[in-house]
Order: C-alpha cells, then sequence, then structure tokens
C-alpha cells in the first residue's frame, strides 16, 4: 500500500467514526491534490451544503471521497527529493557576540523539522539563513531543487515570522491577489481560495478585516497563503505561540497533512518553544544551545540514560529511596517536576512498578530519554 | 466599479494592485470637466485680452486646483496602491511585469497633471471653431496690413528723413539700408540690414516728444527735391513689424504686411486700399466689433496722395474705447483721436485663432513638461515599491545631505580658483555623473557576488532618481566642453543645432529614461531583490 492508499484508509476512518471537521479537511486536501478544477467545484459545492447542514451528509461525503480515489489513485507519486542540504553553516553578525553554527542538515520533501532551544541561540538566525534573508558566513546552504534565478529561488522559499505585517484591505482580497500572482486565474482563482479559507477553518473570518483577528487566525490566514504560493520549503517561527493547546495541536496536524501530502509534498522548519508537540510532529529535530547544534535526531541516535520527567506529591527524599532500587544515578526538582536519570539497563516498566509498589501517587511522567529536553537540564 | 476591480483582481493581478482603472476613471472625469469648461468658457471676446489662451501662467486657479486636486488623487491612491506589493513579498514577478507596473504609474501620474493641458486643449477646440484654418490667413493678411492705415500717433509716422536714408556731414542724403545674403545651412535668406556709421545723422529719436514739438518740427516744411512723397508726419514713415512674427516665421507662412500697402500708397492705388479697409470693417462686423468710422469716411482720412500726411485730423484710435458701449455714440475726450477701429482686439483675437491653427509648440512644450515630471515622479514612486519606505526616507535624507556637500565643495572650489568658471562648471558636471557610475558599479559588483544588502536599497532609489538627468548633465558637459576649448566659430554649428532641438533633445532623453529603466530593472534591480538582507 502507497502513502496515498494509506491517507486514504485514514480517512475512510474517519468517515466511519463521523468525524466530519477532519474528514472536511482531509477532504480538501485531497481536492488540492487533483489539481483539478472540475473537483474544485465539487468540493467547494459541498462546502457550501455543510454550511446549511444537511441530513445526508455522509453520502454525499461518501461520494466525493470515492471519487477523489479514483482520480488520485491514477495520478502517479514521485519520490521524495531531496530539497536543502546545509553544510557546516556558520552566521556571525557585525555588531554582536552571538554566533550560529556550525549547523549541518537535511531536509527532503515531506519532512517536518523542528527547530528548539532557548531565547536567543539563532533558531531564528537559522530559519533566516534558509530562507535567503541572511548571508551566511560560511558553510554552504545548497537547494535541490529547479529555479530559474536568485528571486525566483526565493519565491519558492516561504519564511513567516513570529510577528507577521499587517495585510490591508480585505483578506479574501489579499489571497486572491496572492493566488491571481502565481497564474491562477478566474473561476479557478475564486475556487480555490475558498478551499484554502475553508482547510485553514477561517470561513466564518474571511470577510473580517486584520486588525479584527487574534493572533492565531492571522497565522492560519499566513498559513492559507502559503498554500496558494506552492512553495517548495516552508521556515515558520513559533507557529504555535499565543496559541491554546487545542489550536496547538490542531495546526500541528495541519502541518503534517500539508507536508506529508502524496503529490503536493513540501518541507517545513518550524521552530517552537513546545518542545513535546514539537517533537510529537517533527521527523528530526535540531536543537540549538547558544548558537551550537547540540543533536539532530534520527531514529539511528540513542542516549545511554533513562530519563524520566515527572510529578510526585511525594517527598524528594521518599522518592529517593523509592528509586534508588533500581539504581537511580540522580534526582532533581526544578519547577515542581522530578527529573530521575538512570542508567539504559533500567526500562519505563521497572520506573512505573517502584510507583504501584510503594503506592506512590504519580500524577505525570514522561520518558525524555530521546527528547531534546533533556538538553535543557 | 466594484465588479470591474473584481474582474481585475481575478485575471489580471498587476492591473488591480496599480488600482489603475478606477484612477483614470476619476482622472478621466476630471479631464473631461476641464475641457469642457475651457471649451465653452472660450469665447471670442475673451480672445481679444491680453493674455493667449494657451499660456499656462493665465489660469492660476486652474494651476491651483490641479496641483490640489492632483496630489489629494495621488495620496488616495498611494494608500490604496501600498496595500498590497508582490515585488516586496517575493511572489512571482517577472521583469516585464515588474516594467509594466512603473509604465502604469507613469501612465497614472501624467493623467493626474495633464488638466491644465486638457483645459487648454479644450480652449484651443473651440479657438480653431471661430476662423477655418482655410480662412484664416486672409483675415490674418487683412489685419496685417491695415496698421499701415490707422495712425494713432504722430511718433510712430514721424520722421526727419526718408525712410532708410542719412544725412552726411556734407547735408546729403545718403542710403543706409541694403538687402544682404546669408548663407546658413546651405539655405539663402535675404536680409534687410542698416548700415551703421559714425560720421552719418540718422535723426533724432522722436518717440518722447510732444505732438506740440512734432508739429512744430513738421511745419518747418523738411523736403527733399528727389522725394516727392515724404513729408515729415507721413503714413509713409513708418517701421513695418510684422505683427505675427512668431507664428508666421516659425510655420513658413507667407502673407503680405504693411511693407505691401505701401506699395500701394507709393502707386495711389485707391481701390486695393478701398477694398482692404472694406475687408478689415468686414472683419469687425462679423466679429460683432464696433467702429466709428465707414470706408469713406476713412479714406477720405487717410487717402492723402502723394505724402499722406498725419495730423490732429486724421488720428484714429486703434481699440474700442474703455467703457464704449455698441449702442452709444463715440466722443473723443481729452485730445483723444475722434475715430476708433477695433485694430489691436482684432489683432490679438487673431494671435490667438492663428496659434490655435498652426502653432503647437506650447502644447509640445507644455505635453514634454508633464510627461518629464510624471516620469521622475513615477521613479520616486517605483523605487519606493522596490525598496521600503524607511530606505526610501534615507535615499531622501542622503540626498538632500549630497547635494549640501555638493554646494559647499562648489564654493570652496570657486573660492580655490578665485570663482574660476571652468573648474566649477566641470565639477558641478562632474559630481553627478561620478555619483551614479560610483553607485552603479556598487549595485553591480554586488549582484556579482552575492553579497548583503544592507543599505544599497538607498543606493537603488538614487540611481533611479537620477537616471532622467544622465543624459542632460553629459550634454551640459559636452557643450561646456566646447565652450571652453573651441572658438565661435567652429563650436557655432553644434551649439545651434542643440538650441534648435532642445525638445527632441529632451524627448530621446525621456526615451532614454523607459530603455534605461527597462535595462536596469531586467539585470540589475530584480536581482538585487533576491539578496540576503544583512
Amino acid at each position: 500500500m502507497n502513502i496515498f492508499e494509506t491517507q486514504y484508509q485514514e480517512t475512510r476512518r474517519l468517515l466511519e467514526y463521523e468525524n466530519f471537521p477532519a474528514l472536511t479537511k482531509r477532504i480538501i486536501d485531497l481536492t488540492l491534490d487533483t489539481e483539478d478544477i472540475g473537483f474544485y467545484r465539487e468540493t467547494v459545492a459541498l462546502l457550501d451544503c455543510l454550511d446549511i447542514k444537511p441530513t445526508e451528509i455522509r453520502e454525499k461525503f461518501d461520494a466525493i471521497l470515492t471519487k477523489l480515489y479514483d482520480f488520485l489513485s491514477k495520478k502517479e507519486i514521485r519520490e521524495k527529493q531531496k530539497l536543502l542540504e546545509v553544510n557546516q553553516l556558520v552566521k556571525t553578525y557585525a555588531h554582536s557576540h552571538f554566533s550560529l553554527g556550525p549547523v549541518s542538515a537535511e531536509l527532503y520533501e515531506g519532512e517536518i523539522v523542528g527547530l528548539v532551544g532557548e531565547n536567543g541561540n539563532g533558531k531564528t538566525t537559522l530559519l533566516r539563513s534558509l530562507c535567503g534573508e541572511l548571508e551566511a558566513t560560511s558553510g554552504k546552504i545548497e537547494y535541490h531543487f529547479d529555479y530559474e534565478d536568485a528571486y525566483d529561488l526565493r519565491t519558492k522559499l516561504i519564511y513567516i515570522p513570529q510577528r507577521t505585517k499587517d495585510w490591508r484591505g480585505s483578506l479574501l482580497a489579499n489571497l486572491q491577489f496572492t493566488a491571481a500572482s502565481y497564474d491562477i486565474f478566474g473561476e479557478e482563482n475564486e475556487l480555490l481560495t475558498q478551499l484554502v479559507i475553508a482547510r485553514m477553518g477561517l470561513r466564518e473570518y474571511r470577510r473580517l478585516n486584520w486588525s479584527g483577528l487574534s493572533s492565531g487566525y492571522k497565522m492560519r490566514f499566513e498559513l492559507a497563503r502559503m498554500l496558494l504560493r506552492k512553495p517548495k520549503l516552508l521556515l515558520i517561527d513559533e507557529p504555535l505561540a499565543n496559541l491554546d493547546i487545542l489550536a496547538q495541536q490542531t495546526v500541528l496536524d495541519d502541518f503534517v497533512d500539508i507536508a506529508k501530502s502524496p503529490f503536493r509534498p513540501l518541507g517545513i522548519v518550524l521552530s517552537s518553544q513546545q518542545l513535546y508537540e514539537v517533537e510529537k510532529t517533527s521527523d528530526k529535530v535540531i536543537f540549538l544551545k547558544k548558537g551550537q547544534q547540540k543533536n539532530h535526531r534520527v531514529e539511528e541516535e540513542q542516549t545511554s540514560k533513562l530519563i524520566i520527567e515527572f510529578e510526585c506529591n511525594a517527598p524528594q527524599e521518599q522518592l529517593q529511596s523509592a528509586l534508588s532500587v533500581i539504581g537511580l544515578e540522580k534526582l532533581q526538582l526544578s519547577g515542581g517536576t522530578f527529573i530521575a536519570i538512570f542508567p539504559d539497563t533500567v526500562t519505563q516498566d521497572d520506573f512505573l512498578r517502584i510507583f504501584l509498589e510503594n503506592r506512590l501517587t504519580l500524577v505525570y511522567f514522561r520518558n525524555i530519554s530521546n527528547s531534546t529536553r533533556r538538553f535543557f537540564l | 466599479m466594484k465588479k470591474i476591480q473584481q474582474y481585475l483582481l481575478l485575471h489580471h493581478p498587476l492591473v488591480w494592485n496599480t488600482k489603475i482603472v478606477p484612477i483614470m476613471a476619476i482622472t478621466l472625469a476630471i479631464n473631461a470637466l476641464a475641457f469642457v469648461v475651457g471649451y465653452s468658457s472660450t469665447t471670442f471676446e475673451s480672445l481679444q485680452g491680453y493674455y493667449s489662451y494657451n499660456n499656462y501662467s493665465n489660469y492660476p486657479l486652474l494651476l491651483f486646483f490641479t496641483v490640489l486636486s492632483g496630489l489629494v488623487i495621488l495620496v488616495l491612491w498611494l494608500v490604496y496602491y501600498a496595500r498590497n506589493n508582490a515585488f516586496r513579498e517575493f511572489y512571482l514577478k517577472r521583469s516585464t511585469a515588474l516594467y509594466a507596473e512603473w509604465l502604469m504609474i507613469f501612465v497614472i501620474l501624467v493623467s493626474l497633471i495633464i488638466t491644465p493641458l486638457t483645459y487648454v486643449q479644450g480652449a484651443k477646440m473651440k479657438v480653431q471653431t471661430f476662423v477655418s484654418k482655410e480662412k484664416v490667413l486672409h483675415d490674418v493678411e487683412t489685419i496685417n496690413m491695415i496698421a499701415a492705415l490707422i495712425p494713432t500717433d504722430k511718433n510712430s509716422f514721424f520722421s526727419e528723413f526718408p525712410k532708410g536714408y542719412a544725412k552726411n556731414k556734407t547735408g546729403e542724403l545718403v542710403k543706409i539700408k541694403e538687402v544682404t545674403t546669408e548663407v546658413y545651412e546651405n539655405e539663402v535668406t535675404l536680409e534687410e540690414v542698416i548700415i551703421e556709421n559714425d560720421s552719418l545723422d540718422y535723426g533724432k529719436n522722436y518717440y518722447l516728444y510732444s505732438n506740440e514739438q512734432l508739429d512744430s518740427l513738421a511745419n518747418q516744411k523738411l523736403t527733399y527735391k528727389d522725394f516727392p512723397h515724404f513729408a515729415p508726419l507721413s503714413l509713409l514713415n513708418q517701421e513695418f513689424d510684422n505683427q505675427y512674427y512668431n507664428q508666421i516665421s516659425t510655420n513658413n507662412i507667407k502673407i503680405r504686411d504693411k511693407k505691401e500697402v505701401e506699395k500701394w500708397l507709393l502707386n495711389e492705388n485707391k481701390e486695393k486700399i478701398r477694398q482692404l479697409i472694406d475687408d478689415f470693417l468686414a472683419l469687425a462686423k462679423k466679429h460683432h466689433l464696433p467702429a466709428s468710422l465707414t470706408t469713406d469716411q476713412w479714406l477720405r482720412l487717410i487717402y492723402n496722395p502723394p505724402t499722406y500726411p498725419v495730423s490732429d485730423f486724421n488720428l484714429i484710435l486703434r481699440s474700442i474705447p474703455y467703457g464704449y458701449n455698441n449702442n452709444s455714440r463715440y466722443y473723443a475726450q481729452n485730445g483723444e483721436p475722434k475715430y476708433f477701429v477695433p485694430y489691436e482686439e482684432l489683432r490679438r483675437a487673431y494671435e490667438n485663432i492663428l496659434s490655435a491653427h498652426y502653432e503647437n509648440e506650447n502644447s509640445n512644450i507644455a505635453l514634454l513638461v508633464i510627461v518629464c515630471i510624471a516620469g521622475f515622479v513615477s521613479l520616486l514612486v517605483f523605487s519606493f515599491r522596490c525598496t521600503s519606505g524607511k530606505t526610501w526616507l534615507i535615499a531622501l535624507v542622503s540626498a538632500v545631505l549630497l547635494w549640501i556637500i555638493y554646494g559647499f565643495i562648489a564654493v570652496v572650489i570657486a573660492l580655490a580658483h578665485n570663482g574660476g568658471d571652468r573648474a566649477i562648471k566641470f565639477f558641478m558636471l562632474f559630481f553627478w555623473i561620478a555619483l551614479f557610475v560610483c553607485e552603479l558599479i556598487y549595485l553591480l559588483s554586488l549582484n556579482k557576488n552575492a553579497a548583503a544588502k544592507k543599505y544599497s536599497g538607498v543606493v537603488i532609489n538614487h540611481i533611479l532618481w537620477l537616471l532622467p538627468f544622465i543624459p542632460m548633465i553629459l550634454l551640459g558637459g559636452y557643450v561646456v566642453w566646447l565652450n571652453e576649448y573651441y572658438g565661435w566659430e567652429d563650436r557655432r554649428i553644434i551649439t545651434d543645432w542643440i538650441e534648435n532641438n532642445m525638445l527632441q533633445i529632451v524627448w530621446a532623453d525621456v526615451a532614454f529614461t523607459f530603455v534605461a529603466v527597462w535595462l536596469l530593472l531586467q539585470f540589475v534591480i530584480r536581482r538585487w531583490k533576491s539578496l540576503p538582507e544583512e
């Protein structure tokens, strides 16, 4: 089963579970994959129908899903190409002691790279360097896709900063202008912007002005505009900032869906302070500490310790005593959370067994052995 | 308009972005209004005044309105135009699209400031309807010649000697006018020149003499035996200046003038003179202008061969008396001439009508001025689009500083060379050329090395602003060099050619600017935009 088949089956399951909001998003994604105006019309008609809450909604979804499958199953799925190679990139500033690098990384189509680190450690510098805004002091960035000239390259690299510029005028007009600037005209333009707006959950907000939006919805409009530009690489700085926990998860799911499209994959590099969420979503994680790259998580990398982050109401002495039975090396308390370090012979189950045996109440725990969280210790 | 803009948004985003359609609709309406106002407000009476219909300084209110409305619309347009900038956001943008955007800015700006010209064109069209092109030359000829038969004052008709003669030391009359041939650029022209000789007595200047003084001199009965037609106060003594010199010489029109009338007077051709007076009075009647003379009365006053004397009895006022009512009778007051004819009114009116049919120079110059202003301002706007507001402001401030430095250095050079002309002239030209060349080289090297932009946005602004002036500065430098190193004879042909073709040279400069902007966009600016910021 290829990636499209897998995603299709997942989408079918959404229909079975009647998770219509998520299903709608996936249908829009598949519609965008078709790049066919006939499907755009059908899906927009479906969306209009949903607005008035019809009774035979399930049948409508089923019908369009079947058509999409018939169409897309015949479409060729390309092998994922390498997009970007960074080799010992260093960036220094003339009037600052800060220096980023050396950083090395690779990015393929359909991959999400998370960029984590404390404030002021070079995340934004790296993102801006990758999108061409900053000149490398040394090292190399190679882009492995076609472009006509330097300007054309920059049109394919979209950088969404943490604080975006205001949009002037109507939001819908802005999006239609973007699509038209990319040679999407007439009815196709109208349909595509409708789809993209619906995909990002912005249908109710499209008639508002920029100043009337929350920062979360502003970021979604930026993502909607990005979709219309069909970039090769998306670089986004702190997309989860100012979002509630549910919105964060939604946006991360959107990134996964957008990046891992079988027919229109793109590479995403995103920076965030939300470590666990980013690690869950990303294929690779780059941790920056004082501009230095600390790790680049791949499947082969393993740590030699078991590190558990947990919360418990028992006093530290009691926990020290209980956990030393299984070979606790270190127990530290930081901000109401305990970090316990064990040798790699100890397993997560061993840790949980101690709490059960000693009837200690475990409020929360997380295995951070392979998480960049451990670099914050 | 909303539907049109929506269509443009979905099909022609660049046209939508520049807002050229709504702006042109507004400016078209304003210009149409200006045209209609120009047309309807122009009457034959208005042409009789002391101004030309196509002299823009005669319309201060129009110019004020143009500037005010232009500024208001410009600001409004800029606000809407600045809402979306595809180039700044790194959308797909080919060089041709960038160039098209600049052209649209230019067209918008032309439409904003062309209102005075449109007004004048409306007036011109109305003026052309007063007399057809086929008839106007005949009427102008009539007015041109009739001046010979309107003795308004004695000073213009007084002469101590016959025309074209002076007295030598022995008291004999000698000829002082001769016809010479001039050859210029293979063209032969005849010119009448006055021979200057310190030993000759050319007669005094009698223009400041009073009528009584002139009468007294005339009563001395100055006569010369070889000149039976001569009298000190006579129609035959007036100078023959062509009333419509500019239009006639510019358009190579051949019409008769007072010289022809002089011949008729000398040959005592009364019929032709009568016909001329008839034609003139018919013209006055056609345009509802009063005259206090009939043809017979006029003839009786002036047709007195062989000397055609001018005296108090036959002075004629050349214009309609102030406050004269068509229905009233004219009574001369305080020594004024007893008669009047509407010569000045017709002359001024026909000057305008002739100009409307034959002269395009004023309109061409006005159009060129508008194109130049619009071109420069469009480059100001476009440079803002290519860079940013902050960079544009820094560029403006730095340009002002450069002017100050330039002025300071010029003063130093002037002092160092004791006000030496040559050094100053070459510095004035060299400074701006050198600045332009250095900035261009800097940009090209940045592009070649793919180096960071840093403050090069300021340079982009300067380059675009200086661009239209470069050819004229180079030309100025060439002229200065010619003047410094070549004698008058050697350089005359070139400098005369430059002077005679200045309009064409400036148009060529405009064409150069259009080409240069295309080249800059194609090879410099688009590449520059892709450079890293720092």
